[in-house]
């Protein structure tokens, strides 16, 4: 008996017409609110007496979303595909969700002629972001730079950061917030490197930057808890420079370029498809040109993978973008490079007016918060680099290499208490430690976007508008970067930067 | 076809687009739900409220929630139990309406602040607060999530509203190349209805409520100014270029001016020689970051810092800023000093 009841149940489901038949079944069986009889089941998953006009309507719903769903232009399919998947076909793929890779995205989608106009897909392999250099920053922007390049980023950066809810504002949405402590870096030189810095003072002042030198009697006025000792000249920024928080950075450009239309998927790049066309010059050299056809993406913790089939590629995969260029048998010259930031507290140290002191021996360091708490951290140097296999601390390294400098330069910082570390990598350019971007000769559609050593973070929202300029317009249109081309490291003439962090 | 049936028809539209977008995109990012769906999706967006379970549709608690979404379970959860769970949440499907409630209910910090576009954000959001929002407020975000139209003219009028800013506070250059620079910084000030005093002169300049003041300032060609009053103007930034050449300017107030920020106070190192007297009190966008751009005056002898509801720890900054500025005397009421209970 229960299994005839259950079966009017399903037909009364399919055909919501027929409620006369059911409940001449059902009704000389059941009080009002269903009580038990010898011939009904025990179930409770429906009431017995139902409104056929409710029902009804939920049929209606659910046959009008099947009708939606076989339009075209809806995602369904009859095969019941994977929901999870990276989709089959996008126009642009960004590898790597982190700053660098959002900006690009957002910006992108803010030059499109017609909204939905581009498909831009990011992918990043892991959505904790728990080794990626955007949220493990010491979070500095600054325009003390020697290379015309990297001054004009910074300054465009700020500018960008000044306006940013204007800019990445999502409506009914908080504003945004970076939290971006205006207190200046203070670089310090001694007699031997006084005359670069007096020469990037003038370059930066040059394009606008507002620095100031400041003599060693003078610096002592300033700050009078620095130790002048060996310093002869230093450096000071007045304006648009300090620190900020990269997380809430990263997360504007995500939220804004998903809401105008970009898509996150979370999976790891493993392959290329691409077809090489293979010229001979007239010297007989082979020349191979590649065209990237397809992108296969594998799900993170599973088996499933996906072919992406996409007009462009970008690869803004930071530390692990040389990785990813050797897919396709380029040599880039990117590494992951690990540093450390050690949080210190002092009570007795400087006060609200710290800026983000870099000393000429590579040591440096900032407030953080109000507290007495403080960052510092150094570049190691080059024969002594840490493994970078993990993002394991080396407490050693700060009472070797930190603390002595610190406190010599900083008597109040000798009683100190390291509270906690990290560590993070720089997607190092072991070329000349600047930012790779544009196209590669070779490759006729990736563009890269990588190699800041230490500066994609300050540099991110110009350098997205510039890729995003060059991807949508053919060339820079604001800030002129072909010198940070490929071209540079091919011809092996390198951009250094002087005096770098 | 009729406005208000193309209107409706564009709300089916609207809602079924929202629909499809959310099934077929439904786990694209499950990850990114550190924002609340924006209302501004377009078909291929992705919004996380897909993941929001049936139940949280029918909480009192959603804003933009009318009577029939909280209809007796009876009428949800038999479509819960037929609908496969990869398919569309079942609310959707009861009526084109709750569509926007999980959607809203996701989201209260947004629904609290009234039209955003309107006021101008504060840098510190209002504490969360127990009684829903206005009726035209709920009503302006049930239109903005049904209808393209009213998200395009809300966002349009967001950023008219910063365009407006940024045009009061352009650079004078027309003045100041036919009168110089200190008619055009003291035209500018008049132009904000600000009222200044130039060097040696006791007279204030001063424009009242209806723009109406006094021209003998053209005849002070070459006097700079020494006193300046911005309170309850439009400054920004953007508008210090046009008073960057006043290197004698001894005072400057700027009292509940709701565009200075922390950018704003970064610039005012142009001062740093002459300034002695800074009032800032009131000024809803400064935050504490912004206080340690100060660094630089130090020959200020008169600070106010009182009332600033952006930053949050006032006690602890009052006694930084007063350690930063040593010949400065700082004002700082309208804050409560008292100590909260541990509960």
């Amino acid at each position: 008996m229960s299994t005839w009841q259950r079966v009017h149940v399903h037909l009364r489901k399919a055909h919501g017409l027929f409620p006369v038949s059911s409940r001449r079944v059902t009704q000389p069986n059941t009080w009002k609110y269903g009580h038990l009889t010898l011939c009904k089941s025990l179930s409770t998953s429906r009431p017995l007496r139902d409104d056929f006009f409710k029902e009804l309507e939920v049929q209606l719903a659910a046959m009008r979303q099947k009708a939606l769903d076989a339009l075209p232009g809806s995602g369904w399919s009859p095969l019941g595909m994977d929901q999870s998947l990276p989709p089959e076909r996008a126009d642009i793929v960004i590898v790597g969700g982190g700053v660098i890779g959002w900006s690009i995205a957002y910006w992108i989608k803010r030059k499109e002629r017609e909204r939905g106009g581009v498909k831009v897909v990011v992918l990043e392999k892991d959505p904790t972001y728990s080794q990626a250099s955007t949220v493990l920053s010491a979070g500095g922007i600054r325009q003390q730079f020697s290379l015309p390049e990297n001054i004009c980023l910074s300054m465009a950066s700020a500018q960008f950061m000044k306006n940013i809810n204007e800019h990445l504002h999502v409506l009914n949405e908080d504003p945004v917030d970076l939290q971006f402590n205006h207190s200046g870096y203070l670089f310090l030189a001694n007699e031997e490197v006084a005359h670069i810095m007096e020469e990037n003072y003038k370059t930066q002042r040059s394009f606008g930057a507002h620095v100031s030198l400041l003599s060693a009697t003078q610096l002592k006025e300033k700050f009078p808890w620095i130790n002048t000792d060996g310093v002869a000249l230093a450096s000071y920024g007045l304006e648009n420079e300090g620190w900020f928080d990269p997380w809430t950075l990263l997360q504007a450009f995500k939220r804004k370029a998903l809401s105008l239309g970009a898509e996150q998927c979370i999976g790891e790049v493993t392959d290329f498809k691409y077809t090489s066309n293979i010229a001979i010059t007239t010297e007989g050299d082979q020349v191979v040109q590649r065209r990237i056809k397809s992108v296969k993406v594998q799900v993170s913790n599973s088996l499933e993978y996906q072919h992406i089939e996409c007009a462009m590629v970008v690869n803004a995969a930071g530390a692990l973008s040389g990785k990813l260029a050797a897919m396709l048998g380029i040599s880039l010259p990117v590494e992951p490079r690990k540093r450390y930031i050690y949080v210190l507290n002092c009570p007795d140290g400087p006060g609200l007016d710290t800026p983000f002191l870099i000393d000429y021996s590579g040591v440096w360091f900032r407030r953080e918060g109000l507290g007495g708490n403080y960052i510092a951290g150094t570049s190691p140097e080059e024969a002594l680099e840490p493994d970078t296999s993990d993002l394991e601390v080396d407490h050693q390294f700060f009472e070797e290499k930190v603390w002595p400098h610190l406190a010599s330069r900083v008597p109040a910082l000798e009683k100190l208490k390291v509270t906690s570390a990290w560590a993070g990598f720089y997607d190092y350019n072991t070329f000349d430690q600047n930012g790779v971007i544009g196209l590669h000769p070779s490759i006729n559609n990736m563009f890269f976007a990588t190699g800041f050593s230490g500066h994609g973070l300050q540099h991110s929202p110009a350098v997205g508008r510039a890729v995003a300029e060059l991807i949508m317009e053919g060339n820079f249109t604001s800030i002129d970067l072909s010198n940070l081309g490929f071209r540079r490291i091919i011809e092996k003439e390198p951009m250094l930067e002087r005096n770098i962090v | 076809m009729s406005a208000p049936f193309m209107s409706l028809y564009r709300c089916y539209q609207r809602s079924a687009l929202l629909v499809v977008s959310r099934r077929s995109l439904s786990s694209v990012s499950p990850a990114s739900s550190v924002s609340p769906p924006s209302s501004v999706s377009p078909p291929s967006s992705v919004s996380p409220s897909s993941s929001v379970s049936p139940a949280s549709s029918v909480s009192p608690a959603s804003s933009v929630s009318p009577p029939s979404s909280v209809s007796p379970p009876s009428s949800v959860s038999p479509a819960s139990s037929v609908s496969p769970p990869s398919s569309v949440s079942p609310a959707s499907s009861v009526s084109p309406l709750s569509s926007v409630s999980p959607a809203s209910s996701v989201s209260p910090p947004s629904s609290e602040s009234p039209p955003s576009s309107v006021s101008p954000p504060s840098s510190e959001s209002p504490p969360s607060s127990v009684s829903p929002p206005p009726l035209h407020t709920r009503f302006l975000l049930y239109l903005t999530q049904c209808f393209y139209d009213v998200e395009m003219l809300q966002s349009w009028s967001f950023l008219q509203r910063w365009k407006w800013v940024q045009k009061r506070n352009t650079y004078y250059g027309y003045t100041e190349k036919n009168y110089g620079s200190n008619i055009a910084s003291a035209y500018y000030i008049l132009s904000l209805k600000g009222g200044f005093r130039f060097v040696g002169q006791s007279e204030w300049f001063i424009a009242d409520r209806r723009s109406k003041f006094n021209w003998a300032f053209l005849d002070h060609q070459n006097t700079p100014l020494e006193e300046v009053n911005m309170n309850y103007t439009d400054i920004n930034y953007r508008g210090l270029d046009n008073l960057e050449v006043q290197k004698s300017l001894r005072t400057l107030s700027l009292r509940g001016c709701p565009e200075v920020n922390d950018w704003f106070l970064a610039r005012l190192h142009m001062f740093e020689d002459s300034l002695e007297e800074l009032d800032i009190s009131h000024c809803p966008r400064i935050t504490t970051c912004g206080l340690a751009a100060l660094r630089n005056l130090k020959g200020l002898k008169r600070l106010d810092v009182s009332s600033l509801h952006g930053i949050s720890s006032p006690g602890m900054v009052i006694i930084l800023l007063e350690e930063m500025l040593p010949r400065c005397n700082v004002t700082a009421n309208g804050y409560e000093h008292t100590l909260r209970e541990e509960s």
